[in-house]
């Protein structure tokens, strides 16, 4: 049952039916963290100019200033 | 064909496999991967992961496959100068594995495909920097699938390296006897109490434990068919990873070391003296491949590494290993990799037969090695009759940099101070005479203003690599 869930892919990894579970009922959690960024985001960008560039994933290097 | 030899890592994904051919490392990808394969090239992400350098590139290869009835394609990828592993690496190079790995997945995402896997050894270290080389792990994303690696990341990465920042960063040995990550119910245990308050630690470590045994198949067959785990949800897990390994730290203290040139009896002349000699046989020798035994801080490494060798900083230090690895971050150094490693219980071979991953020994022998106030420590601090060092050498690096240090020298009788003088044996010209068993003295010079003598040894030709 729990291989409804997972991609349709074959899979060579066990991922864990409780680490599965567990993401799928944190999603909504996580999923509301993202949307409060963004909105936060569009909110301030409102409010200031465009006067620095804005940050790409590009722009975002991990390595070496990770 | 039997030139032809399968990697023995390369098992357990049946996407494809690593083999030998020809002294070259390639790769086999068999047809039941190539859909992803060709999503991966086409979507545009392989092109904007190997432009970053956070993938390794690699080129359709003509070289039969070794498998032809799975094959769709042979690839060669870009080589790596030496393979490291998690259980070696300094605290922050496996933090920036960790956010290499979680950055490659947010770009794949946006090119409709997820890692299928997250683990730690498909990271290494090539040219200055970390990166990903595991072509296959990359899967056409299904809309609303949970991601299948979060387990093995929180194993592989955020385990440790709590562990390492909240605990003790010696627990980073911990990963060479869990291959597969620590199991998060046993970092739940080793942490203190004070971790539950990191909203981070508390969801993906404590939770995730707690989930992984309540939440048995079982219960999975009620719950799971009616929910599905959307992208944001998916962007949402990735960027709550992303912000709780940012959150872990860990400043190297002071060390035992540490502070070792600053306070041991070279005076600066004797100090940049023995600079001198040793950059001149460097210069002298070009070798490709340097390891340098004892690092401390890289200050003699980086002689071989700016002369254009691949070198190792090898120290049993943590401290010393992680300052070590954040001056070649800042300095964006390619040619050094400082890792953690105790020459008295050097990386075994381990995993699967064995042969899964390869001793530090399997991975030489070097060209050059330097071997700098190193002696005291592992004949007296290890007991290691001159014999043994001579043979443990020259079984891995054929020329030697070694300097002699007396037993007058305050260093040795700060080892000694603790304990019975049963170093009879501990003078020059037993060195000397045990050494040139197995080594040509080439030279040999006093440092200036000291005690120290620094040989220039060749390993003797006739002398095979001991088993």
């Amino acid at each position: 049952m729990l291989l409804s869930i997972l991609p349709r892919h074959a899979l060579y990894l066990d991922p864990g039916s409780g680490s599965i579970l567990f993401q799928v009922l944190i999603a909504g959690l996580l999923a509301a963290g993202v949307f409060v960024r963004t909105q936060w985001s569009r909110i301030k960008g409102l409010f200031s100019r465009s006067s620095k560039q804005e940050t790409t994933e590009t722009e975002h290097d991990t390595f070496p200033d990770a | 064909m039997n030139t032809q030899r399968r990697h023995p890592a390369s098992f357990r994904d049946p996407s494809g496999f690593m083999f030998w051919h020809a002294g070259a490392l390639y790769r086999q990808i068999n047809q039941r991967y190539a859909e992803h394969y060709e999503h991966l090239l086409r979507s545009g992400l392989y092109q904007r992961l190997t432009q970053e350098g956070l993938l390794i590139p690699h080129q359709p290869a003509d070289v039969p496959p070794p498998a032809p009835e799975h094959a769709y394609a042979v690839i060669q990828p870009e080589p790596i100068a030496l393979l490291s592993y998690p259980y070696e690496w300094p605290f922050s190079l496996l933090k920036d594995a960790a956010l290499l790995t979680l950055r490659i997945q947010k770009l794949a995402l946006q090119h409709q495909m997820v890692l299928k896997d997250a683990s730690a050894y498909n990271v290494q270290w090539h040219q200055g920097r970390p990166i990903f080389i595991d072509t296959l792990s990359f899967e056409i994303y299904t809309e609303g699938t949970p991601w299948v690696a979060y387990r093995q990341f929180c194993q592989h990465f955020l385990a440790p390296l709590a562990l390492m920042a909240k605990v003790d960063v010696r627990l980073g040995a911990m990963l060479r006897t869990h291959l597969d990550g620590i199991p998060l119910d046993l970092a739940a245990r080793l942490l203190p109490a004070r971790a539950k308050t990191n909203f981070g630690l508390l969801t993906h470590l404590y939770f995730h434990a707690k989930a992984q045994s309540k939440l048995s198949a079982s219960a999975a067959d009620k719950t799971a068919p009616s929910k599905r785990m959307g992208r944001q949800a998916m962007l949402g897990l990735i960027e709550s990873l992303e912000n709780t390994i940012r959150g872990l730290s860990w400043e190297p203290g002071g060390t035992a070391w540490g502070d070792y040139y600053t306070k041991t009896n070279y005076t600066p002349a004797a100090f940049s003296h023995k600079q001198k000699i040793v950059a001149e046989w460097i210069a002298r020798l070009r070798p490709q491949v340097a390891w340098d035994l004892g690092a401390n801080d890289g200050t003699f490494s980086r002689l071989a590494a700016q002369a254009n060798a691949w070198t190792l900083a090898l120290d049993f230090d943590p401290s010393a290993v992680e300052a070590n690895y954040r001056r070649v971050k800042a300095n964006h150094e390619t040619h050094l990799l400082p890792l953690w490693v105790d020459l008295t219980n050097p990386s075994p071979d381990i995993g699967w037969r064995n042969q899964e991953r390869a001793s530090l020994r399997a991975r030489g022998p070097a060209d050059l090695l330097l071997a700098l106030a190193l002696i005291h420590h592992l004949a007296i601090g290890n007991n290691v009759p001159w014999e043994d060092m001579a043979a443990f050498f020259a079984d891995w690096g054929r020329w030697l940099i070694v300097e002699f240090i007396p037993k007058e020298d305050s260093q040795v009788q700060r080892l000694l101070r603790s304990r019975q003088d049963i170093f009879a044996a501990y003078h020059q010209a037993a060195f000397e005479a045990a050494f040139q068993r197995l080594f040509v003295i080439h030279e040999r010079v006093p440092v200036r203003e000291s005690q120290r003598v620094l040989y220039l040894m060749e390993r003797r030709s006739a002398t095979p690599r001991p088993l």
